[in-house]
């Protein structure tokens, strides 16, 4: 049985021999799609290690599923069970999940690993799990009915393969889609290179994207919404949930996007940067087809893959375009109150329910202020449009939102705080400026002041959630 | 003779008989002091008309209760004070009856000529008045054998007319009882509607302020508008309802117009508390009924004339007479007895229409029993309604309907629905409230109804006329 060393010699002379012949790594070969940075006809590999073989990544708020090594092969064992999640602080609910986490942990292997997956069935209902985007034989596929019959409650299958691709690819439930995955049964696959074509990353992320239903006060996500989902997340978390991305200046930054949302595909921008697609689920993009984005669209049972380098220091809003996507538990059958007088409502109607205050007349940035300061009650267990005090003001953001944080000399990669800007940040103009560059903004357009109504004096000590 | 003298004495005896000299008013007020919260007064025997009408302004000074309603009413209420005389009718035809019957005389002056009389002096007088007559005296000698009888049925008579203005009195009371718990409910619900109305106001408002900012479309804005109108709808109905009751119970207190303009209704229908919504005990009236015993009363008057009507009608007139006469100077006695003779109508037409007619009382008699023991059965069912009506409204749709209402202020708060929604909530809330006190009316009116059942009454069991709140919960939620 060759060693790992004699794998990575036989990889080194393929890979040299690749380079002669002109690499062609991730194109098209007319044989199949997929991408294999090594053959595997007839070949069989030593088990990828951590750190050697790979950099493992980091799946913020989440983590890499452990495994055994049984004579060669990693043997994995995932428990689909009902969990209580936590959303965010203050918002939990009973989803369901792999191995006590929501979403499951990530796979983590590298091409050429023989994989052995035992699949424990502790639901009510019965399941499956099919690897998205990997290549395996047809009936280690997952879909319930199709290829395996389902797990029933109480079971135990075992699932059987090797992975004959790298990538970013996706597990989830394939047995009543709408239900469990609406409950979360879904987890990350990450396939490194058993030869490494590109330069590896130094920072290396998955986010998995996932959209939710959960009434605000409500403990279960609902699988019977099909389009007015209002709990968007990254890795099961929504903002200010959300671990920030954290880089050190001049990094190589690979990001990892999943996205298994019921209905929703999900553009994400990155703030800062500008960043190369490097890879779908169906394999690495040839460099030449590799295009510079800020937002990576990133549809419903897809990944995307992108990379930069961390070259430009601060925080940075990593978020869902959709602008309805990072706002937590809006609810949208309401009156459209922009542009009302809100105090002679509020009169009228606090006869009546002194607790009552016009709302939304000057839009939702305020409500998550009033919220977390407990001015305002809301139902338990919800967030609604609630997001997190920021250094400067209040991040009006919630949901699919992130924060990438890169610094000058860090080797720890804890959470460091707030960027401090030391060239200055963007403040109210000085009527010395105004006046040096003839800027006159002249009067208010409204008559009655949007800004009056809502104290919004708020310190950050009064805040619940800071970064 | 002797017997005859002996049965005249004891007939004279039992004429002897004590007519009450307030006309059995201290009687009435023991009877009805378990039905009233206020004592009985009589105006103008008990109580002046000054002390009366001061006391009545005292009482209208402050806000009305059951027992200021009850006393205004027994002060005020002229049917009431007629109820009352009824009782001095009812007396001094007792005295009538309790008093032996009178002789007849008959005088007759002849005049006779010639009439001289000569003094000491030897003078002639001649008398142009006349010097003859007669002077006869006659007596229905069995007006007087049946005395007794005739005195018992007086007696049962003035006790039927008794029970009869007892239970009358009670009535009249009772019945403005019930008006002021139904003149306080409406205007407890009516201060309720205007809540609602209020609130259709605000939604009304709210479209208004969302036209016009050009948010929604003038269809909405009139959605609400219509709304509005029909809540606006429910609110004069309600105020009627409060015009209707407070009338009704001016009526029934027997006020006059300057001092119904005094009337206080203010506050809230007493929420009954836990010991008065525990279950009352079922007990038997029939022994206590004033109707049964007024009745009662009647038939006993009745029997006791129709057995005089049976002996007289067969035996007929009889009288006896004596007579004195006077002519030529001469003093000449007579007697003599007439009697009728039973040939061709011995009574039998009256005694037969006596006897159907005591069968006809007996047979209303029961026929009351029967209704008596229905309507007790009606009352006691619908007080066990009512108060579990009570507690499911206490205990259950009044804190749940506060919890929605709360929760659905949390769920604004969170802008999961908007004003209009929260504002439908708050009328479902009003709604309830409004169910809540048509309950404890309907309570306390059924208890009232069986706590004078229980003290003797006589309690309409059947639903009076009254106009319908009509009050449902929110209905349109303005379609935003």
């Amino acid at each position: 049985m060759p060693s790992r060393r004699d794998t990575f010699k036989l990889a080194g002379l393929g890979a040299g021999a690749l380079a002669l012949g002109g690499a062609k790594s991730g194109a098209y070969s007319g044989k199949h799609a997929h991408t294999e940075s090594v053959s595997h006809t007839g070949k069989s590999y030593a088990p990828g290690q951590s750190g050697e073989d790979y950099t493992p990544v980091e799946t913020p708020n989440g983590s890499t599923l452990p495994y055994k090594l049984v004579d060669g092969v990693k043997v994995f064992h995932l428990i689909a069970e009902e969990v209580e999640h936590e959303f965010a602080p203050g918002l939990k609910a009973f989803c369901w999940g792999y191995n006590g986490q929501v979403h499951g942990p990530t796979m983590e292997v590298v091409e050429g690993d023989k994989v052995r997956v035992y699949v424990t069935n502790k639901l009510v209902a019965p399941t499956t799990v099919h690897w998205h985007g990997v290549i395996l034989n047809s009936g280690m596929d997952g879909v319930g009915g199709l290829n395996q019959p389902a797990i029933k409650p109480g079971e135990t299958f075992v699932y059987e393969w090797t992975f004959v691709q790298h990538g970013t690819f996706m597990y989830h439930s394939h047995h009543d889609e709408m239900t469990q995955m609406a409950m979360g049964l879904m987890g990350m696959i990450v396939v490194h290179p058993r030869r490494q074509a590109d330069p590896a990353p130094d920072r290396d992320f998955v986010m998995m994207l996932g959209t939710w239903a959960i009434r605000p006060g409500a403990r279960r996500p609902d699988p019977n919404v099909m389009s007015d989902f209002n709990v968007l997340t990254i890795n099961a978390k929504s903002y200010p949930g959300t671990a920030p991305l954290v880089a050190r200046t001049g990094q190589r930054v690979r990001v990892r996007i999943g996205n298994l949302s019921a209905m929703d595909h999900h553009p994400i921008h990155l703030h800062g940067y500008a960043f190369e697609e490097i890879a779908t689920d169906g394999g690495t993009i040839a460099k030449s087809a590799r295009r510079p984005q800020t937002t990576v669209l990133v549809p419903t049972g897809t990944t995307r893959t992108v990379e930069f380098i961390a070259h430009n220091p601060g925080d940075w809003a990593m978020h869902c375009h959709m602008t309805h996507h990072v706002m937590t538990q809006m609810g949208h059958d309401i009156p459209n109150m922009i542009g009302v007088d809100p105090n002679k409502l509020d009169a009228e109607v606090t006869s009546l329910l002194p607790q009552y205050m016009t709302m939304g007349h000057d839009g939702m940035g305020e409500m998550g202020v009033h919220i977390e300061s407990g001015h305002m009650k809301v139902p338990d267990n919800s967030l609604p449009m609630v997001g997190a005090q920021g250094p400067h003001d209040y991040i009006t953001m919630g949901g699919m939102f992130t924060i990438l944080k890169v610094r000058d000399g860090i080797t720890d990669y804890a959470d460091p705080g707030w960027y401090d800007d030391p060239k200055g940040m963007a403040r109210a103009a000085t009527q010395a400026e105004l006046s040096r560059d003839g800027i006159e903004p002249g009067p208010m357009t409204k008559t009655h002041s949007s800004q009056g109504h809502m104290s919004h004096d708020m310190k950050k000590s009064d805040m619940k959630h800071e970064h | 003779m002797k017997q005859l003298s002996l049965v005249l004495a004891a007939s004279v005896l039992s004429a002897c008989v004590s007519v009450p000299k307030d006309s059995g008013y201290s009687e009435l007020v023991e009877l009805t002091a378990p039905m009233l919260p206020a004592p009985a007064e009589w105006v103008g025997e008990t109580i002046s008309e000054q002390e009366a009408d001061d006391r009545i302004r005292a009482l209208l000074s402050s806000p009305l209760t059951e027992a200021s309603v009850a006393e205004i009413t027994i002060l005020s209420n002229r049917d009431l004070r007629a109820v009352l005389t009824g009782l001095k009718v009812a007396s001094g035809s007792y005295k009538n009856d309790a008093s032996l019957p009178n002789p007849f005389v008959t005088a007759l002056f002849i005049d006779e000529p010639g009439s001289t009389s000569e003094d000491c002096f030897g003078n002639l007088t001649r008398f142009d008045i006349p010097m003859g007559g007669s002077i006869g005296v006659g007596y229905e000698i069995l007006d007087l054998l049946f005395f007794p009888r005739t005195l018992k049925a007086a007696e049962a008579e003035f006790n039927a007319a008794k029970f009869g203005s007892v239970r009358q009195f009670a009535d009249i009371t009772h019945q403005s009882r019930l008006k002021f718990y139904e003149a306080m409910a409406a205007k407890q619900m009516l201060g309720l509607a205007e809540q609602s109305h209020r609130a259709t106001q605000a939604s009304a408002n709210t479209a208004q302020a969302l036209y016009d900012a050009g948010n929604i479309p003038e269809v909405d804005l009139n959605r609400e508008r219509l709304f509005e109108a029909q809540m606006n709808g429910q609110l004069m109905n309600a105020q009627r309802r409060l015009k209707f009751t407070e009338s009704k119970l001016v009526q029934a207190m027997g006020l006059t117009p300057e001092l119904a303009r005094s009337v206080k209704l203010e506050g809230r229908l007493r929420t009954p508390d836990q010991s008065e919504l525990d279950a009352l005990p079922i007990q038997s009236v029939m022994d206590r009924n004033l109707e049964l015993k007024h009745r009662e009363s009647l038939i006993d008057a009745a029997g006791a004339r129709m057995g005089l009507d049976n002996v007289m009608t067969f035996i007929g007139d009889v009288e006896i007479e004596g007579e004195v006469e006077r002519h030529d100077g001469e003093y000449e006695y007579s007697g003599g007895i007439g009697f009728e003779l039973p040939i061709f109508n011995f009574g039998q037409g009256k005694r037969s229409a006596n006897r159907a007619k005591m069968e006809a009382m007996a047979q209303r008699y029961e026929a009351a029993q029967y209704a008596l023991n229905t309507s007790s059965n009606i009352l006691y069912d619908e007080l066990t309604s009512s108060r579990e009506g009570i507690l499911l409204q206490r205990q259950k749709i009044l804190p749940l309907s506060q919890k929605v209402l709360q929760g659905m202020q949390l769920e604004y708060n969170a802008m999961q629905i908007g004003v209009f929604d929260l504002l439908a909530a708050k009328r479902e809330q009003l709604a309830a409230g409004i169910a809540y006190v048509q309950a404890v009316e309907d309570y306390w009116k059924t208890r009232a109804n069986y706590e004078y059942l229980l003290a003797g009454g006589s309690p309409d069991v059947t639903a009076g006329a009254m106009p319908d709140m009509g009050m449902d919960g929110a209905q349109d939620d303005g379609g935003h």
